[in-house]
């Protein structure tokens, strides 16, 4: 009996650990839906390329007046702007340079969180601008008026 | 892990050569500690400041990209070595010189303290693979805190290294794969006492080599401290291993964390999640949680009913699935060992040069992603299958000589592992053969370096 209750014991013990852990890690990974726009295979290769396609997605007016500043400017016909590296310029489809480039997927994240936090257009440029000047050469992007 | 400590290899010799010159110095492991806990430090800062210059962060790329997979050609060349200088061993050291605490931690950690490691190992995968870890700094930051606090405060709380003991994944991944490592331990016989040992175990007899951390306490005084040798175990097997259901089980959930890994590597990952995402409400990481779960739970699943079917009497079950646990054991070595080898090949160079530009020894000016991230390297590959091909013609000279089934001995006994194949071929073959064609199929698909 000693032994059948030690053994619960540890049993509880493990599963509550394991459940704990699981908990704290699927937490925050809950993405939001996309709509109706139906993304490619890549897109899903990460967390952070799925949630930078859908704000790409979402954002394409504003993506395109930020500049890129990945090193994707040295292609001058292909990317303009950091939309260009979500969407082909030629055919409109999605682009799959993005979904490999940890730089693009942060500049959509952070274009959308100062979005949230009530950013003008021109005030996302000039922290863009600021936080990415050190990190790559820019796209040659018209610039915000 | 090796129960009966057989003269393998060439003995260094008085205890004084090759790295028993290192363990028995006097300033070991503490001057090593120090120059680690410096850098976990620097590690932990930059994990939490974003990119200066660089596309990647400095401490993933140090930690996933060049440690991590630079660990197991530590691991097969020095084998644990890296647990005496590792910094959360350190801390736990510190701890206990800090407070002195006299209990041991209370018989329900005790005991459930191999199944814990299990379960650590289990949700180091996961975490790995559902946070993405190699790109995640935040996540890496808060996992080197979390380790570095519970090492400090376990032992502070109680005597020895018991998270080193019970909780460290990294402790009980190299300590199921320390027995194919060139470098070995035998304890240090003699009448001289040695110091108590952190992890529990007798350094003059040590039963269970596997067990040493390398932390060289036993070294110092001029006690009987563990010595090291060299010389591969396939030289010759081990006549008796202590291989236990927990052993058993960890050689499967490895099994289950590589494939997933592999396949995560593979175009097969985002086609399972643009599948699976609408069914877990969009929710990346609990698709991915339930993924590899799911992969593991079935793999071990499968390998306990392989041990129904193969045991001849009941109650003999328990004693094939831990036969076939070891028997599996060099085969997912040789995929550990594969993947190591894909991350450093793909990752190194981009990380190193992360490293220079962070560090403004490097101008950098961006780069161009790869057209396509999934590539095949035929020189890379012909590396990968040859560690599989040792890793399965390993695993099937095990399964020929440990316990055949039909003589299996229920308990906590040492599997014996015969010297010679014993008569028909192991009926455990078509198992061992099975998983190795899985992962097999795996490989000779284009893979990437990351996610």
């Amino acid at each position: 009996m000693k032994r059948f209750i030690l053994m619960s014991r540890q049993r509880v013990l493990l599963l509550a650990i394991a459940a704990i852990a699981l908990a704290v890690i699927s937490a925050g990974g809950c993405g939001e839906e996309a709509g109706d726009v139906e993304f490619p295979e890549f897109v899903y290769r990460s967390e952070e390329s799925l949630e930078g396609y859908r704000i790409a997605a979402a954002n394409q007016d504003v993506l395109e007046q930020i500049p890129c500043y990945c090193g994707c400017e040295r292609d001058r016909e292909k990317y303009q702007n950091l939309k260009d590296c979500f969407y082909n310029r030629e055919t409109g489809d999605f682009d799959e340079h993005a979904a490999s480039c940890a730089i693009c997927l942060e500049e959509a994240r952070d274009v959308e969180q100062w979005q949230d936090e009530g950013l003008s257009l021109k005030e996302i440029r000039d922290r863009i601008d600021e936080k990415y000047q050190d990190r790559g050469t820019p796209t040659d992007t018209p610039p915000v008026e | 892990m090796n129960g009966q400590t057989e003269k393998i290899g060439v003995d260094n010799g008085a205890g004084r050569g090759g790295i028993d010159r290192l363990l028995y110095w006097r300033r070991y492991p503490a001057s090593l500690h120090a120059a680690f806990y410096l850098m976990l430090a620097v590690l932990v800062f930059f994990a939490f400041y974003p990119p200066r210059q660089a596309e990647g962060n400095l401490a993933t790329e140090v930690v996933w990209k060049l440690w991590w997979p630079g660990l197991s050609f530590l691991l097969l060349a020095a084998g644990r070595v890296w647990c005496g200088v590792c910094p959360f061993g350190g801390l736990s050291d510190l701890a206990a010189r800090l407070r002195r605490p006299r209990h041991a931690p209370p018989g329900v950690i005790r005991k459930a303290g191999p199944w814990l490691g299990v379960v650590s190992v289990f949700l180091f995968g996961i975490a790995f693979l559902a946070l993405g870890l190699e790109g995640n700094a935040a996540a890496t930051g808060v996992i080197l805190v979390g380790m570095a606090a519970l090492a400090f405060g376990l032992s502070l709380a109680w005597k020895g290294r018991n998270f080193c003991r019970y909780l460290c994944p990294i402790g009980m991944i190299t300590r199921v794969y320390s027995f194919f490592s060139w470098m070995r331990v035998r304890g240090g016989g003699g009448r001289r006492p040695a110091m108590a040992c952190p992890v529990g175990q007798s350094p003059a007899s040590l039963r269970q080599p596997s067990q040493c951390h390398l932390c060289g306490a036993c070294t110092k005084g001029g006690s009987a401290g563990v010595r090291t040798f060299t010389g591969f175990a396939g030289a010759r097997l081990p006549a008796r291993t202590e291989f236990g259901r927990v052993e058993a089980t960890l050689s499967i959930v490895m099994l289950g964390l590589m494939a997933a890994d592999s396949v995560r590597m593979t175009p097969l990952f985002a086609r399972y999640q643009r599948g699976a995402l609408p069914w877990f409400g969009f929710n990346y990481r609990l698709s991915v949680i339930v993924g590899v779960a799911a992969l593991t739970a079935l793999l071990l699943a499968s390998f306990a009913l392989a041990s129904r079917l193969l045991a001849r009497r009941p109650g003999g079950a328990e004693s094939v699935f831990r036969s076939l646990g070891f028997s599996l054991l060099p085969l997912t070595f040789g995929v550990f060992m594969a993947l190591a080898l894909q991350h450093l090949w793909s990752g190194a160079w981009p990380s190193l040069q992360t490293i220079a530009a962070e560090s403004r020894l490097l101008d950098w000016t961006g780069h161009m992603p790869p057209e396509d991230v999934y590539f095949v390297s035929i020189p890379l590959k012909i590396i990968q299958f040859v560690f599989l091909a040792v890793g399965l013609g390993w695993s099937l000279r095990l399964a020929d000589r440990t316990l055949q089934p039909g003589r299996e001995k229920p308990g906590p006994v040492p599997l014996e592992v015969a010297p010679h194949k014993s008569g028909a071929t192991s009926l455990k073959r078509p198992v061992i053969l099975l998983a190795a064609g899985g992962i097999s199929f795996l490989f000779l698909l284009p893979m990437s370096g990351a996610c």
